[in-house]
């Protein structure tokens, strides 16, 4: 038996000992609330997952085999680490690392999150192992240190390390990371973790002195960020510079540049894995290397949040966060409008609304992109409206060709809303 | 909840069969209830259910030709559905209805055409 079928079975062997454990406890009486709940999490993780696969006529038939765990904890808060697809073989590799609020009851959804990364990234050639081996914070007070990225960084960085002699040689590694999970991912790089690609969304920030992605992410790696309009804990900056503020990273849209009232919109903290949206298919891009195919935007605070509460509430966010992090528990309560009050923000943006276009366009980022990868179907459309003085277009976009400004009306209007655009980047540093 | 989570299986299984005709599609996704929707990343009332269904044809995989035949079944069915333009071997159709969302995949590289929807928030 290899050494990961070795893994597997032993954490499994681990799991049946707990639910014998926490059983017997239920069955007698003595059990607390929360071991009822535990007892639920470890039958459920006990139980087989079902894949399709092809019989020898060619038939599509179901196949049950156990979950794959690298690691499971159950007491406590629970930790886990669990590889969704064959990481032996895989030629993509995604580790996922999860935010403030998790514990092993709360694992569904993330390995459900890691399953959406993987469909979205060829899952015949992707595994995605969903990383919860640390002490996720539990409340705003918990969050407000880091501790527990202090803590868990080194475990992570180990782990990145030892994935090495697991995964298939040449299978690239991507670490994706949202919201707490972006400041122990940051502490795991600065501690000497290595992937080929690091995502992150929804960033408070990595720590005060990092406002690059050179700080801390060593070349070749690059840094690839998403911050939605509406993200308040990333606007609020509350453990260091955003990341989507950083020059050398590489900012991806996380609406359809080429958006219609079919599209499906990704605001505040929490939406950036929702099947269809932009935001999960550049994550995949990125995970399955198709980094050509990437979108990338470069809209600020102001203009993302410039209809809520009637006047752009971003900037000051970030100030009131940065002069009071211990109010932030308040200052979230005040500030975390509705969805519809975003919705309506973003329509603002598409409108090319006040600040809206102006931030908007195609700028910095095509700016950055190679003369003959300027081509992309936003890009195009942007310039192709003619309508650079509405401040939809930036100089980067504005560099384009005259054989490449031919996009429609409707794909110029909502690249110059979202700021949008589409294009080949090159993955080494840019600096 | 669980009326939208058992819409969702029964049209997915239903689309998939429609796609591929000669074969039985399989429910490989369907945990239940999760929560990626509040401030705490994971914790918290859970909000939507997610199922993937998957089929395909192991002899002829056709990929784009699938995702227009799936989008044909949806419209069909009484879903929005759009077929993206491919992206480097990657065939898709995002497809909604009444909140549920549908994504449709294919590969060129897999014989598997997966669909995976998730329920309407519940706030």
């Amino acid at each position: 038996m290899d050494e990961l079928a070795e893994r597997y079975r032993a954490n499994l062997e681990l799991l049946e000992a707990a639910r014998v454990r926490l059983q017997s406890a239920v069955d007698s009486g003595s059990a607390s609330d929360a071991e009822r709940r535990r007892l639920a999490t470890v039958k459920e993780l006990l139980t087989p997952v079902t894949e399709s696969a092809l019989d020898a006529e060619g038939n599509v038939v179901a196949v049950q085999r156990p979950r794959q765990f690298l690691k499971v904890d159950v007491d406590g808060q629970g930790r886990a680490v669990e590889v969704l697809g064959d990481l032996r073989h895989a030629k993509n590799v995604a580790v996922l690392v999860p935010g403030m609020g998790n514990s092993l009851d709360t694992f569904r959804g993330q390995s459900d999150r890691g399953d959406l990364i993987r469909q979205e990234a060829r899952p015949s050639e992707t595994a995605v192992v969903v990383w919860l081996d640390y002490d996720s914070p539990q409340g705003l007070v918990q969050a407000a240190s880091k501790d527990a990225a202090l803590e868990g960084g080194p475990r992570l960085a180990e782990f990145l390390n030892e994935l090495d002699g697991l995964k298939a040689d040449g299978a690239e590694v991507t670490a994706v990371a949202h919201s707490y999970g972006t400041d122990v991912l940051g502490q795991a790089l600065l501690d000497g973790g290595r992937a080929k690609r690091v995502v992150m969304t929804g960033s408070p920030g990595i720590t005060k002195y990092v406002d690059e992605a050179s700080d801390f992410v060593p070349p070749p790696t690059r840094l690839y960020v998403e911050r939605a309009p509406g993200d308040y804990v990333a606007y609020s900056e509350w453990h260091g510079p955003d990341p989507a503020t950083f020059p050398d990273a590489i900012r991806m849209a996380t609406n359809d540049p080429i958006a219609n009232d079919e599209a499906v919109s990704v605001h505040w903290h929490n939406e950036y894995y929702r099947p269809n949206s932009e935001a999960l298919r550049n994550i995949g891009r990125v995970v399955r290397g198709d980094l050509a195919s990437i979108t990338t935007t470069d809209t600020s605070r102001s203009a993302e949040t410039k209809l809520v509460l009637g006047t752009s509430w971003g900037g000051p966010l970030n100030a009131v966060a940065g002069a009071a992090s211990k109010v932030y528990d308040g200052v979230v309560s005040l500030t975390k409008p509705s969805r519809a009050s975003a919705r309506a923000a973003a329509s603002d943006i598409d409108a090319g609304g006040p600040g809206g276009g102006g931030q908007g366009g195609s700028g910095q980022g095509a700016g950055e992109l190679g003369a003959g990868e300027r081509a992309g179907a936003a890009g195009r459309g942007a310039v192709g409206s003619g309508s650079a003085g509405s401040g939809g277009v930036g100089p980067g976009a504005g560099q384009l060709g005259a054989g490449e400004r031919t996009g429609t009306g409707g794909r110029a209007r909502a690249a110059r809303a979202t700021g949008v655009t589409r294009g080949r980047r090159a993955e080494g540093p840019r600096r | 909840m669980t009326d939208g989570r058992e819409f969702l299986r029964s049209e997915l299984v239903a689309v998939a069969a429609a796609v591929v005709p000669d074969q039985q599609p399989v429910v490989t996704h369907d945990p239940g209830p999760v929560n990626p929707g509040v401030l705490f990343d994971g914790r918290g009332p859970a909000t939507v259910c997610r199922v993937s269904v998957e089929t395909g044809n192991g002899k002829d995989p056709d990929p784009a030709a699938v995702v227009a035949a799936a989008a044909d079944v949806l419209r069909a069915r009484g879903w929005n559905a759009e077929v993206a333009e491919p992206e480097n071997g990657h065939y898709r159709v995002a497809a909604s209805r009444d909140g549920f969302e549908v994504a449709v995949h294919a590969w060129a590289s897999d014989w598997r055409i997966t669909f995976t929807g998730e329920t309407p928030l519940v706030s």
